[in-house]
């Protein structure tokens, strides 16, 4: 199989991924921060200096500050269910994910408010877009770092410098860049930053993080390990939002995941190469169209098209026929598929990871051109 | 050997503050205490062994751990 469908999740995992799952599965088979027997602290090493490696990698501040959840939406409903009142406004992209548009539009029938910012090629327009959407009582700026369907980066850092200027809290939705592109929460003025570590991060899947502090109120409540005897939950992190077991598998995946993600430096060079060769050698058929200009360093290795007025499932499971895996539809947002005007088609979604070949991408190229010819 | 000991509250904070003391030479192992059982609950405790506590509570403090009491 030729899989095409990595901004989904990474497909497959690196050999030393699995070897460190492997290996926390025969070694560190305890419950961390639970109990003080040997390997129960062995456990809860792994675990701390895991947390070490993300806050270095992403540049946050302490360790502490390092959570982890079920996964990246988990920790997106964390903060926005989390940190915000009845009476509050948000500002959220047009490139939403359901798993921040969802939780925003379920703040606003509690009494929050909110507004959508544009997308444009030219960030600036973008700046004043978010800019232009700020009111008295807005709280936050919250969008993803690129959108899962048409590839195009936000400028986080700009719009994080905003958000200082007006006070609010900058809360970035990184599913799509962690792992692909740099991100330094100290020095982009990132508060709040959520990751797909199963994505760009090449970890196992069934593991969130969640970069905080402990304002937001969490919604699970439980076992911590920490200050049993008191009723309330911590207040402090990563206690506060960690009740019940880690997923120490998955953990141990990252830390690995992340290791494989610094040795491979040329990553998103040779993504980005990958998508572009799709859509040099696409653009020239009458019947596919994309949606936006050659991609560039503004993009992320993600490139969405359609052939003529086909369903893009249609077109999804005919490549399927030819053991090419992509992902069709409205990718879980919708919002982006509106603003773009393919809500009724969908799109085909394309994106290569580090370990697809050129010969993957020719295959695909030739293959779609047959099938454009079906049509 | 002196034994001393530093009630931490959580694992993270106990792991941070045997790193941090790692650092500047005192040379510390994490231990479940039940000394803060009724009080505060499960808890963990940092060991330190011929340093001074008042030197390590003092590194600690400076680096933001915040330490229980027992």
């Amino acid at each position: 199989m030729i899989y095409l469908d990595n901004a989904a999740t990474t497909s497959p995992k690196p050999q030393n991924v699995k070897n460190s799952v492997s290996f926390a599965l025969q070694n560190y088979c305890a419950n961390p921060g639970r109990s003080g027997h040997t390997l129960s602290e062995n456990c809860a090493e792994m675990i701390y200096n895991t947390r070490s490696k993300v806050a270095d990698f992403f540049g946050v501040s302490t360790p502490e500050k390092v959570v982890f959840t079920q996964n990246c939406t988990q920790s997106l409903n964390i903060l926005i269910n989390g940190l915000f009142k009845a009476g509050d406004h948000i500002i959220i992209s047009c490139y939403e994910h359901n798993a921040v548009s969802r939780p925003t539009f379920a703040f606003s029938k509690k009494g929050g408010s909110f507004d959508v910012a544009y997308v444009y090629d030219d960030d600036e327009q973008t700046v004043k877009s978010f800019k232009s959407k700020i009111k008295r009582n807005t709280k936050a700026i919250i969008c993803t770092h690129a959108s899962n369907v048409f590839g195009k980066k936000l400028p986080i850092e700009r719009l994080g410098k905003l958000c200082r200027e007006y006070g609010l809290l900058m809360i970035v939705d990184a599913a799509q860049t962690a792992g692909v592109v740099d991100i330094n929460c100290e020095k982009m003025n990132i508060d709040y930053l959520c990751i797909a570590p199963h994505k760009g991060l090449y970890a196992p899947m069934g593991v969130g993080i969640l970069v905080t502090d402990n304002k937001p109120e969490p919604f699970v409540l439980g076992g911590t390990g920490s200050v049993s005897v008191d009723l309330n939950q911590p207040d402090f992190t990563p206690d506060k939002y960690e009740s019940g077991t880690v997923n120490v598998p998955a953990i141990a995946g990252i830390s690995a995941g992340i290791d494989f993600v610094k040795k491979s430096k040329v990553l998103y060079d040779h993504e980005l190469r990958l998508v572009t060769a799709v859509y040099d050698e696409l653009k020239n058929n009458e019947k596919i169209r994309f949606y936006h200009h050659r991609p560039d360093r503004s993009y992320v290795p993600v490139i969405s098209f359609n052939i003529s007025d086909v369903s893009s499932e249609k077109v999804a499971a005919r490549l399927n026929d030819f053991g090419i895996a992509v992902r069709a539809g409205l990718h879980c947002a919708p919002m982006a598929h509106y603003y773009m005007g393919t809500q009724k088609q969908g799109t085909v979604r394309v994106c290569p990871s580090v370990f697809t070949m050129d010969s993957d991408i020719e295959k695909f190229i030739s293959v779609t051109n047959k099938i454009a010819k079906e049509f | 050997m002196d034994r001393e000991l530093i009630y931490i509250g959580s694992i993270t904070r106990a792991m941070k503050a045997k790193e941090i003391l790692k650092s500047h030479g005192i040379m510390a192992h994490i231990e479940r205490t039940t000394d803060t059982l009724d009080t505060k609950g499960c808890g963990y405790a940092i060991l330190i062994f011929d340093s001074s506590k008042a030197e390590a509570e003092k590194i600690l403090s400076k680096h933001n751990i915040k330490l229980s009491s027992k």
